[in-house]
């Protein structure tokens, strides 16, 4: 990190969620395994006025959807210290890290992805990490790990795939909490190429309200990713209760 | 085909000269393929020169056969004929069907598809062979007989090959020394073409018939009847007449103009002889005989050129003499007319003049004095409906109305005959006298119109009146023809009258020069007074001492303008020097504007700088936009080596999502 030791580190909106401010901000969260980088990723440490060393990760939005969203201005991730996350198309475990350091030791990130070859990293990540739970399956079944998954606060879902919203739908029938909340990226090409990313946009907001789902909020990760958009809602939501 | 039939018969008859003669060709002509490539190239252009000059070289081609080689010709135009069929043959034989055909359809037209004149299509079949010797490798090469060409031995052949090669060269030889002579034999004929055919005549004697032929054929070509002229001996006389006329009907023309104009040039010399002898009066009327005479002279001489052109045989169609001609002539048409003019102003100067002459007694005119005003006034009464362009246009048909009287000139004599009547009855000296004064007194008004230009005209020529006169009264005298043909040029002379403009240019001068000084006025008036040498020579004195001294004025006028000139120029660079003395009295009176008055732009709004220039306001609005569209619509990074976070910063506590309503 540039900046050397005028680097500070202020917490993120977001809890979990640090951004270090030396001589370019980055987004960062604070390292589960101290002393380890999970993806060649760079590392700021801070020491505290006790003298005990804090070491952070350097969260790259070029790799990380999650991560692009919150630079991209989303309101709330859900995502927090100590929240139960279901992760669909965890890949090669780059965000799943940077959700486990989110989470903590307090909470727990199941990660699904079916793919073996980006698996074996995943589960090399999860070796090191406690609170990551690999899974390598389809995302489509999820009554192959309904052994393994209990019930989740948050699902996030990057599995790129034109019925991800049913995928996302079928997962949180059976893991999501009434009232819990969930994250998908959707990527626009994989859903449709021959409309405007905004309609594809749009139709699979209407998908997922078809669903039970109640979006609240979406976010484009524009400077970043071309024609990706984040939609935040929830699921199951209790109906307000009149005054 | 009887042709084919005959051409097969002949060719199987003599094959075995055939094949000589084919190798003889080989051997002879095409020794090496590049030799026969440049003999075909130099021989194609002569060729095709040749074949243009085709039916001129034809006649002098048969007259030397026909006169001296009768006998060697004929045994060899027999050879050539076969020769040449056994051309036709070989490249018929070989199958060329389309080859075939097209020779065929050649020779039909070549020779006019006269198949029943074998010895004149022999003859011209000898000169097509001629004509197209040397033209192409493959009448000589691959015939029908090639078998036999790569069997034979040449060993029996070389003396038959060389018997040929002689013949065939002294033919060549002998044609092109013909051609020459023949070119040669034609000039002569063409220069004497009166005196000629003597030697030729008997040479000549089978020949009229087709010259006679082509004659009617070409006589509408000038250029053929100078080819076929050597035939006329043996015309009668009037088809003689008809050909010339044909060919050239200017000619006999031109020979009765070429006569009258000699007649007339021998008049005027005696004339101007007399009168330069007799009156010391007629200078400037002199210039005008002189004119005349010099023209007449000139218009002999062309025409005799053109005689002499004809007489050779060169062609005159676009010859300049031509021009010549025809401009000599519009300007005698111009003297005839102004002949016409001057002759009732002729009459009185000639009264003068007669009057002197008879004083003196020295010469005595045949014409009375009646005869010369009835001359001019016919052609008075006939100006009405004529015009001096008009007469322009007549001059090309004036010669045929030379030789026939039309009615029009009949009417004339009829109403001359009239005329003369009356004015014996009136006499002369009435008409003319009243006219002088009133020629004075006209010029002095320089009234405007017709009247005017007339008597000026008059003016000028007065003195010219006295041997224009006595030239009229013997023209007039000689034939009646004469008179007739002026009036029939001057015939549109009483159209409203203009006189060229060269007249109109002087007499305009003269005016202007006449309003300026009375030095010329006066001049003018010794002219008109018809005065005698004495007081136009004391005029003239005055004239150039007044021009000296004008020219002393002149003189001195541009010697004041120079000093003048050169005074204003040493003032000016003087007054460089006296400048800065200039400024300073200026410091003293007048103070300087300030900065703000020069600089100042009155009522006009100030404008920005940047905007003002509308291309640059654009640019800055774009560059505007961008920047805002930046915030909407964000563009997508790259990433470019490892991540070190944002440069731009990281605002926590934005939020930019699209939010949707529940």
């Amino acid at each position: 990190m540039k900046g050397g030791s005028r680097v500070v580190v202020q917490p993120h909106r977001h809890d979990g969620v640090f951004v270090a401010k030396g001589k370019e901000d980055a987004l960062c969260t604070k390292n589960m395994v101290p002393g380890e980088a999970v993806y060649g990723e760079k590392r700021v440490s801070v020491q505290n006025e006790d003298g005990s060393k804090v070491e952070y990760r350097v969260w790259n939005p070029f790799r990380s959807k999650l991560a692009a969203a919150i630079l991209g201005g989303v309101d709330n991730i859900w995502i927090a210290p100590g929240t139960r996350v279901l992760y669909l198309g965890a890949a090669s475990g780059t965000t799943v890290s940077h959700v486990s350091d989110i989470v903590g030791p307090t909470g727990v990130v199941y990660a699904v992805e079916f793919s073996h070859r980006s698996g074996r990293d995943l589960v090399n990540m999860a070796k090191k990490r406690t609170n990551v739970i690999p899974i390598i399956e389809d995302a489509r079944h999820p009554a192959r790990y309904r052994m393994l998954v209990g019930m989740v606060d948050v699902i996030f879902s990057d599995v790129a795939q034109p019925d991800q919203a049913r995928i996302l739908a079928l997962n949180a029938s059976y893991f999501l909490k009434n009232g819990g909340h969930f994250v998908i990226s959707i990527k626009a090409n994989c859903i449709d190429s021959t409309v405007p990313a905004e309609a594809v946009f749009a139709q699979e907001v209407k998908k997922l309200q078809a669903e039970q789902f109640k979006p609240s909020e979406q976010v484009t990760l524009e400077p970043f990713e071309r024609d990706h958009a984040c939609v935040v809602g929830g699921y199951r939501m209790p109906k307000k209760q009149k005054v | 085909m009887g042709k084919g039939t005959k051409r097969q018969r002949k060719a199987v008859r003599s094959s075995a000269k055939n094949h000589s003669t084919n190798d003889a060709f080989r051997e002879d002509d095409i020794d090496d393929e590049i030799d026969a490539f440049h003999k075909q190239r130099d021989v194609v252009p002569l060729d095709v020169n040749g074949e243009s000059e085709d039916e001129d070289l034809m006649e002098p081609v048969f007259d030397f056969e026909g006169i001296d080689e009768d006998d060697s010709d004929n045994s060899r135009s027999d050879d050539d004929g076969e020769e040449s069929d056994g051309v036709n043959d070989n490249i018929k034989d070989k199958g060329f069907a389309a080859k075939i055909a097209r020779q065929a359809k050649y020779l039909r037209q070549k020779f006019g598809g006269d198949d029943d004149e074998m010895d004149d299509h022999e003859e011209e079949e000898e000169e097509e062979r001629k004509a197209i010797w040397g033209r192409r490798k493959s009448l000589y090469y691959n015939a029908d007989n090639v078998d036999y060409e790569l069997q034979s031995s040449d060993e029996d052949l070389p003396m038959e090959e060389e018997a040929e090669v002689l013949k065939i060269q002294r033919e060549k030889a002998k044609t092109l020394s013909m051609e020459d002579f023949g070119l040669e034999n034609n000039e002569q004929d063409e220069s004497d073409s009166d005196r000629q055919n003597d030697m030729h005549q008997d040479a000549l004697v089978g020949k009229t018939a087709m010259g006679r032929r082509s004659a009617v054929d070409d006589d509408n070509s000038y250029q053929n009847y100078e080819e076929i002229k050597k035939d006329f001996t043996d015309l009668s006389k009037e088809e003689q007449m008809d050909v010339v006329y044909s060919s050239a009907p200017e000619l006999v023309g031109l020979l009765a103009e070429l006569n009258d104009a000699l007649d007339q040039v021998q008049e005027v010399k005696s004339i101007v002889h007399k009168v330069g002898e007799t009156t010391e009066t007629g200078r400037v009327g002199m210039h005008f005989l002189e004119v005349k005479q010099g023209l007449l002279l000139t218009y002999c001489q062309s025409i005799s050129f053109y005689l002499l052109l004809k007489s050779e045989g060169h062609p005159v169609r676009d010859h300049p003499v031509i021009a010549r001609l025809v401009e000599i002539k519009n300007l005698l048409e111009k003297m005839k007319q102004i002949d016409v003019n001057f002759h009732p102003q002729l009459e009185d100067t000639a009264i003068n003049s007669l009057k002197n002459v008879l004083t003196r007694g020295n010469v005595s005119f045949e014409v009375k004095p009646v005869t010369t005003g009835q001359q001019p006034n016919p052609i008075k009464d006939f100006e009405k409906g004529k015009s001096s362009q008009d007469a322009h246009k007549t001059s090309a048909s004036q010669k045929k109305e030379d030789v026939k009287m039309g009615l029009q000139s009949l009417e004339m004599l009829k109403v001359r005959e009239n005329l003369e009547a009356k004015l014996k009855k009136k006499g002369i000296y009435n008409l003319t006298k009243p006219k002088t004064e009133r020629v004075v007194n006209d010029v002095r008004k320089a009234v405007n119109g017709q009247l005017e230009t007339l008597d000026d005209f008059d003016d000028e020529i007065k003195h010219t009146a006295v041997k224009n006169l006595e030239s009229s009264q013997k023209l007039s005298q000689l034939v009646g023809t004469k008179a007739n043909k002026s009036k029939i040029v001057s015939g549109d002379d009483d159209l409203p009258k203009r006189d060229d403009i060269g007249e109109r240019r002087r007499r305009h001068e003269l005016r202007v020069l006449a309003r300026a000084g009375a030095v010329d006025d006066s001049d003018l008036m010794e002219d008109e007074d018809g005065g005698l040498g004495s007081r136009s020579m004391d005029v003239k004195d005055q004239d150039t001492d007044e021009t000296g001294e004008s020219e002393d004025e002149f003189y001195k006028e541009v010697k004041r303008q120079r000093v003048e000139k050169l005074r204003a120029k040493s003032e000016k660079y003087s007054g460089t020097l006296a400048v800065p003395s200039f400024v300073e009295a200026e410091t003293d009176g007048k103070r300087q504007i300030t900065y703000q008055m020069e600089k100042n732009r009155g009522l006009t709004r100030p404008r920005k700088k940047l905007t003002k220039n509308p291309r640059k306001k654009y640019r800055h609005k774009h560059q505007k936009q961008l920047i805002r569209r930046k915030g909407q619509v964000r563009d997508i990074r790259k990433p470019t080596g490892p991540y070190g976070g944002e440069a731009t910063g990281i605002n926590t506590s934005v939020s930019r999502s699209i939010r949707f309503k529940s």
